[in-house]
C-alpha cells in the first residue's frame, strides 16, 4: 500500500512529458484489451440484452435482477436500465425488481433485444433471496429507492435524500438538521455527489437545513462508502450517485403539493409515445412572501428582508432506436437572502438625510448535461456525455446617503461585491462491454476543465465630488486547472467468487504543477452457501479540490479551491472487510474498515476566514470502525437498525503541537433505528430514532496569567504579565451532549374524483430534545444553543 | 381532519425555534502557574500564580488571579539545589544567590499548599552572535522610495534546529526621542510582509530554511520616519530553546485572535502538572548609529 503511494508520489514529481507517455501507454493497454475481448466468440450461448422499465411510466429500473431458471446466468440493470446476459439456448429468463411483478421470458432461443415493461404491484413484493444467483452488493454500497425517501419523516415536510442517507451505517450527520454528512470519519467535502453523473458542488439550501435535491425528481440513489469502483473518482470518502427520473413516456402525469414552507410541482409525459418523454419539477419556498410585508410594516417602512430558494429540474430523453438514446438534463437552484433599508431623518443642524441600503447573498447551482447512449452488437454499451456545472456565490452590500443642506445635495455611496464561482466543463466517454456471464469490462475517459474563482471582491466608495473615490479589486486570482481521468474496471463472477478489479489514473495540471496518480480499487465477494457473503475491499483515492470552511453548518461562504503547487491533493487509503447473512426477509451485515488520509486541510490556529493559501495547513487523518446493519423488508414492514462504532483522528504538524487530536465529527457511537409500516391500503406510518455521541469541540476550561515577552518594549525591561490567557489542554478536548431525536411520519392516501391524493403529516424531534447547534460562553456560563425543537409539519399532494 | 390541521398549526405557532440551556462544566482543580524566563549571569526570577476555572465569577468582579505567596521553590543546576527565594510582590520571587549558567540544565520544582507540585526543566542556550551589521541606501523596488537597507549576518550552526527571537530597540537624541522608525520586511521568505510599527512584535522564528548556513537578514527602514539627529538602533538576537519557541509562537498566535471565526489556539506549556513557561534565552546585540540631518 505504502509502495503504491510512493510510486504515485514519484510519478507526480516527474515532468509533464513523462506523464503524457504513461498516459498514452495506459490508453493503448485499454484499447488492446477492448479489441481483444470484443473479438472473442461465444458460440455456446446466446446474448440477451435490453432495457427494463416501469410499464406505467416507462421509467428505467436501475438494479433490476435478470437471471435464468437454473441461476447459472444472472446480472443487473445499469444506471440506464440496460442489461446484457448470456444464456443457453431455450433458457427461461426471469426479471425481478422490488415492488414489481416478476417477469418471465420463455424459452429464449434467438439473440434478442428486449424492452421489458414491469408492472408495479400495490404491495411491496417480498425480496427474493436466491444466494449465488443474486449479484450481491459489495462492501459499503447501499441503494435507496425514491419510494423509501418519501416514506421517511422529514423536516418541515420536505423529503430529503441527504437526510435519508444519514440514516445508513457509517454515515453521520454534521450539525443538527444540516445536509452535510460524514462518511467513515471524513469531512463533507470529501463526498462526491453526482446528479446524472454531473458533480454538484453546493448541496445546501437554507444554510444546510434542506438539500438541493427535490425528491420528486429522483429515480434512484446509490451510496458508496469509501471503496468505490474505478469509474468514480475525485473524492476520497464516498459517492452519492443520484439518477433523476426520465419522465413518463406513456401518459401525461402531474403532481402538485403544498407544504408549510414550500410548494412543489411535477409535470411529466410523452413527447412521442414510447420514444421520447420529458420531466419538469419545480420547488419554491415562501418565507419571503410573509416576511417582506410583515417586516416592512413592523419597521415603519424603513426596513425589510426575506429569504427564498427554488429548484428546477428538467429532463428530456429520446429513444432514436434500440441502439441509440439521447438525454438532456438540467438542474438549477438558487438561494437568495436579502435585506432592504430606506430611511429619512434630520440631524440637529436641520440637514436632511435619505439613506438607502441593500444587502443580498445569492448562491446557486447549475448543471447541464447532454448524453448519448449507444449499444453495439448488444454486448457493447457506450455512453458519451458533455456536461457543464457551475456553483456561484454572490454577496452584495450597497449603501447610499443623500445629504440635503439648504438646497445643496451631496451623495455618498458605498458598494461591496463578492463573487465566488466554480465551473466545470467535462467530456466523458464510458464503455461497458458484456463479454460473458462471468466477465464484463467497464472503461472510460474523462476530460474536465475546472475554473475556480475563490472570492473576488470589488469595493467601490464615492461621493459627489469624487474626492474619495476608491475602486479596489483584490483577490482577483482565477485558478484554471485541467483534469484527465481514465479507468478500467473488470467485473468477474466465477462460482462463489465475485470481484470488481479496477484502476483509475488521473492527470491534474495546475499552472504551476502537474500531478499524475494511479488509484487501484478492489471489491471482492465470496458467496458461501445461499445466504452468506464474505466481502472485502481496498482502494486508494486522490482528491484535487478542497473546501475551505470556517464552519460546517453549510454557510455559503465556504470556498472550493484547487490544489496548487503548495497545497497538495488529499490522499486516502481504505481497507474494509465484512460479512453478510440473509435469511428470509432479514439481512445482517457486519463490516469493519480502516482509512488512512494524508494532506487533509485545516485552517491554522488563529486563522480567520480571510485569505487561504498561507493560512491553511495540511496533515494526516485516520479513521477505523465497525458497522452493523440489520434490516427487514416485507410486504408491510420495512426497517433497519444501523450501529456504527468509529474513531476518527487528525494529526497536523502545525496544530496541537503535532499531537493527535480527535476529528470534530469523531462520533464514537452512532445508532439509528428506522421503521416503515403499512396499515391497510391507505395508511403508512414511519419513524426513525437517532442516537449518537456528541461531536467534539474546543473549549478553554481554565484561565491563567501568562508572561508577555513578545512585544519589543517588554523584551528589555524584563517580561510583564498578561491579564489572562485561556488554557486549552488540546484541540477538540470536549464533547457536545449526546444527540438523539425521534421523528415520525404518517402518509394517508386516497382517491377522489379519479385523482390520487396524499396527506403527509408528522413531526421532527417529537419529544423536543434540545440538541446543540453550538455552545457559547457568556458571563461565566456555558450556554447550549438549540435550533430545532419539535417541528410538526403537514403536506398535501395531488396527482393529476 | 380539520381539527388535526388546526392542532398542528397551533403547535407550530407555540414552538419557538432557538432555545438555550445551560451546561455544567467539569470541575477543574486550580493549577500552579509558573512564569520564568531567565538569562545568564543575572539573579533568577520567577512568578507564581494560580489558574482559575474559566467560569469563575472572579473574572467579572475584576479579581483576576491569585498570587501564590507561600510557594517552596527549589532549583537545581549542576547538582546544586537553591531554595533561597524571597517573595517580592505580585507573585514574583527572586533568588538571593542563584545565577543560571549557560548550556547547563536547570530543574525546577515548585510546591504550594492546596496545589499539585509542579516541575520543569530547561537551560540557557549558548549565545549566537551577530557577526556583522551594515547598511546602504536603496530605492524600494515597489514604492520607489529612498530607504535604508540594513543587513545583519550570523552563522546558524548545522548540528540541530535552532530557534530565535529578534528585536530592535531605538534610542534617539533627536527631536522625536520617543519615535520609532518603521522598519519593515517585504516578501520575506520567513515572515512575508512585516512592519515593526504595525505589529510592535518581536520576530520569533526557527532555522528551517537556513539551517547550518550563514544567514543574511535584510531589513528596510523608511528614513523619513526616523527621528532627526543621532539615533542608536540596537539589534538583539536571542537564541532560545525549542520550549521557548513553541510557547512564544503559540502565544503570539493566541494574541492575534480577534474574531468568532478564528480557530482556537492551544498555548504551549512546559510545566508538568501546571501551566506557564520555564525557559532560558541568550541575547547577543549589535548597534547601528544613524544620523538624520
Amino acid at each position: 500500500m505504502i509502495i503504491t503511494k510512493k510510486i504515485n508520489r514519484k510519478l507526480s514529481n516527474r515532468n509533464e512529458i513523462t506523464s503524457r507517455r504513461i498516459n498514452n501507454k495506459f490508453m493503448i493497454v485499454i484499447i488492446i484489451l477492448f479489441a481483444t475481448i470484443s473479438q472473442q466468440n461465444y458460440s455456446q450461448t446466446i446474448s440477451i440484452s435490453g432495457y427494463v422499465v416501469d410499464s406505467l411510466t416507462g421509467e428505467s429500473l436501475i438494479g433490476a435482477n435478470i437471471y435464468t431458471d437454473d441461476f447459472k446466468s444472472y446480472t443487473t440493470t445499469n444506471n440506464y436500465g440496460y442489461f446484457n446476459v448470456s444464456a443457453s439456448i431455450n433458457s427461461n429468463i426471469f426479471i425481478s425488481y422490488v415492488g414489481y411483478q416478476k417477469k418471465h421470458l420463455h424459452s429464449i432461443n434467438t439473440r434478442s433485444v428486449f424492452y421489458i415493461k414491469m408492472t408495479p404491484t400495490n404491495t411491496i413484493e417480498e425480496v427474493e433471496i436466491f444466494g449465488q444467483a443474486t449479484t450481491n452488493k459489495y462492501s459499503g454500497i447501499h441503494t435507496i429507492s425514491a419510494q423509501k425517501i418519501k416514506s421517511l419523516p422529514v423536516i418541515a415536510g420536505e423529503t430529503d435524500i441527504l437526510k435519508t442517507v444519514q440514516l445508513l451505517p457509517g454515515i453521520q450527520g454534521g450539525v443538527e438538521g444540516t445536509s452535510g454528512f460524514h462518511v467513515r470519519g471524513s469531512s463533507p467535502d470529501q463526498n462526491l455527489i453526482l446528479v446524472d453523473g454531473v458533480p454538484v458542488y453546493n448541496i445546501n439550501h437554507l444554510f444546510g437545513v434542506f438539500s438541493v435535491f427535490n425528491s420528486d425528481a429522483i429515480n434512484n440513489v446509490q451510496v458508496y462508502k469509501g471503496i468505490f469502483p474505478a469509474r468514480y473518482g475525485g473524492r476520497i470518502a464516498s459517492v452519492l450517485d443520484i439518477t433523476m427520473k426520465e419522465g413518463n413516456n406513456q401518459n401525461f402525469h402531474g403532481n402538485a403539493s403544498i407544504g408549510l414552507i414550500s410548494s412543489k410541482l411535477l409535470l411529466e409525459g410523452p413527447i412521442q409515445n414510447n420514444k421520447s418523454s420529458y420531466l419538469f419539477t419545480a420547488r419554491r419556498t415562501y418565507f419571503d412572501l410573509f416576511s417582506v410585508p410583515i417586516l416592512w410594516l413592523i419597521n415603519d417602512k424603513e426596513f425589510t428582508g426575506g429569504y427564498y430558494f427554488y429548484d428546477i429540474n428538467a429532463k428530456i430523453n429520446h429513444r432514436i432506436n434500440d441502439g441509440n438514446r439521447l438525454y438532456f438534463s438540467l438542474y438549477t437552484g438558487k438561494d437568495k437572502y436579502y435585506l432592504r433599508g430606506n430611511e429619512e431623518y434630520n440631524d440637529y443642524d436641520g440637514n436632511q438625510y435619505h439613506d438607502k441600503s441593500k444587502s443580498n447573498i445569492n448562491w446557486n447551482n447549475l448543471t447541464v448535461l447532454v448524453r448519448w447512449n449507444k449499444t453495439f452488437n448488444n454486448k457493447h454499451f457506450f455512453n458519451y456525455s458533455v456536461s457543464y456545472s457551475k456553483y456561484l456565490l454572490k454577496n452584495n452590500e450597497m449603501w447610499s446617503s443623500i445629504k440635503t443642506e439648504d438646497t445643496l445635495k451631496t451623495k455618498t455611496e458605498f458598494e461591496q461585491n463578492q463573487l465566488s464561482t466554480v465551473t466545470d466543463c467535462a467530456n466523458v466517454l464510458d464503455g461497458n462491454i458484456f463479454v460473458s456471464n462471468w466477465y464484463s469490462l467497464k472503461c472510460g475517459v474523462k476530460y474536465t476543465l475546472h475554473n475556480f474563482r475563490p472570492g473576488n471582491d470589488l469595493l467601490f466608495i464615492t461621493d459627489i465630488d469624487q474626492s474619495l473615490s476608491v475602486d479596489t479589486s483584490f483577490s482577483s486570482n482565477d485558478y484554471r486547472t485541467f483534469e484527465f481521468n481514465s479507468y478500467i474496471e473488470n467485473e468477474v463472477k466465477l462460482g462463489i467468487f465475485q470481484a470488481n478489479i479496477g484502476l483509475r489514473q488521473t492527470n491534474y495540471a495546475t499552472s504551476a504543477k502537474h500531478y499524475n496518480v494511479f488509484e487501484p480499487r478492489l471489491l471482492l465477494n465470496l458467496n458461501f452457501f445461499e445466504s452468506v457473503t464474505l466481502r472485502s475491499g481496498y482502494s486508494q483515492n486522490y482528491q484535487f479540490i478542497h473546501l475551505l470552511s470556517n464552519s460546517t453548518i453549510g454557510f455559503p461562504t465556504d470556498q472550493w479551491l484547487p490544489v496548487t503547487s503548495a497545497i497538495l491533493p488529499v490522499f486516502s487509503e481504505q481497507i474494509s472487510a465484512g460479512i453478510e447473512f440473509r435469511r428470509n426477509e432479514y439481512k445482517l451485515c457486519v463490516d469493519i474498515f480502516n482509512k488512512e488520509m494524508d494532506n487533509l486541510l485545516e485552517f491554522k490556529e488563529a486563522a480567520g476566514i480571510a485569505g487561504w493559501e498561507e493560512r491553511v495547513t495540511q496533515g494526516k487523518g485516520n479513521a477505523y470502525g465497525l458497522e452493523i446493519y440489520l434490516s427487514k423488508e416485507t410486504e408491510k414492514t420495512t426497517g433497519w437498525l444501523a450501529y456504527t462504532y468509529s474513531v476518527s483522528n487528525r494529526q497536523f504538524q502545525e496544530l496541537n503541537f503535532g499531537k493527535t487530536f480527535p476529528y470534530k465529527y469523531d462520533r464514537r457511537h452512532d445508532l439509528k433505528i428506522v421503521g416503515i409500516q403499512k396499515i391497510g391500503k391507505k395508511w403508512e406510518l414511519s419513524g426513525n430514532w437517532v442516537f449518537t455521541t456528541g461531536y467534539a469541540y474546543t473549549l478553554a476550561l481554565e484561565k491563567y496569567q501568562s508572561a508577555v515577552w513578545l512585544y519589543w518594549d517588554k523584551m528589555f525591561n524584563g517580561y510583564s504579565l498578561s491579564t489572562e490567557t485561556e488554557y486549552i489542554e488540546k484541540r477538540n478536548n470536549m464533547r457536545m451532549p449526546l444527540y438523539h431525536r425521534l421523528d415520525i411520519n404518517a402518509n394517508y392516501s386516497w382517491e377522489r374524483k379519479n385523482r390520487q391524493r396524499q396527506l403527509s403529516f408528522g413531526a421532527y424531534n417529537i419529544y423536543s430534545r434540545l440538541n446543540p447547534i453550538y455552545l457559547e460562553f457568556f458571563n461565566g456560563e456555558l450556554y447550549q444553543k438549540s435550533l430545532l425543537p419539535i417541528l410538526p409539519y403537514i403536506r398535501y399532494s395531488v396527482d393529476f | 381532519m380539520k381539527n388535526i390541521i388546526k392542532i398542528l398549526l397551533i403547535i407550530i405557532c407555540i414552538t419557538g425555534c432557538e432555545t438555550q440551556s445551560v451546561l455544567d462544566l467539569p470541575e477543574i482543580d486550580s493549577k500552579l502557574v509558573v512564569n520564568s524566563i531567565f538569562y545568564a549571569d543575572s539573579l533568577f526570577k520567577i512568578n507564581i500564580t494560580s489558574s482559575k476555572p474559566n467560569n469563575s465569577k472572579d473574572f467579572y468582579l475584576m479579581q483576576k488571579f491569585d498570587y501564590v505567596k507561600d510557594a517552596t521553590i527549589i532549583i537545581t543546576q549542576e547538582g546544586i539545589s537553591y531554595d533561597d527565594f524571597e517573595y517580592k510582590e505580585k507573585g514574583f520571587y527572586i533568588s538571593k544567590s542563584f545565577m543560571p549558567k549557560t548550556s547547563v540544565a536547570c530543574q525546577l520544582i515548585v510546591n504550594a499548599e492546596d496545589f499539585k507540585p509542579v516541575q520543569s526543566q530547561s537551560k540557557i542556550p549558548y549565545r549566537i552572535n551577530i557577526d556583522s551589521i551594515y547598511y546602504s541606501y536603496i530605492n524600494d523596488p515597489e514604492t520607489g522610495d529612498r530607504v535604508l537597507k540594513v543587513n545583519l549576518v550570523w552563522n546558524d550552526p548545522a548540528d540541530e534546529n535552532y530557534y530565535y527571537i529578534f528585536g530592535i530597540k531605538e534610542n534617539s537624541e533627536g527631536y522625536f526621542s520617543k519615535g520609532t522608525p518603521d522598519i519593515y520586511l517585504r516578501n520575506h521568505p520567513i515572515f512575508g510582509d512585516w512592519s515593526l510599527k504595525a505589529s510592535k512584535k518581536l520576530l520569533v522564528f526557527d532555522d528551517k530554511i537556513f539551517n547550518g548556513k550563514r544567514f543574511n537578514f535584510e531589513l528596510l527602514m523608511h528614513k523619513e520616519s526616523a527621528p532627526y539627529g543621532l539615533t542608536i538602533y540596537s539589534f538583539y538576537l536571542c537564541h532560545i530553546s525549542k520550549d521557548f519557541y513553541l510557547w512564544a509562537e503559540s502565544l503570539g498566535r493566541y494574541s492575534e485572535q480577534n474574531s468568532f471565526f478564528d480557530e482556537p489556539v492551544v498555548v504551549y506549556s512546559n510545566i508538568e502538572n501546571g501551566l506557564g513557561i520555564f525557559a532560558g534565552c541568550n541575547i547577543s546585540a549589535d548597534t547601528l548609529y544613524f544620523v538624520k540631518p
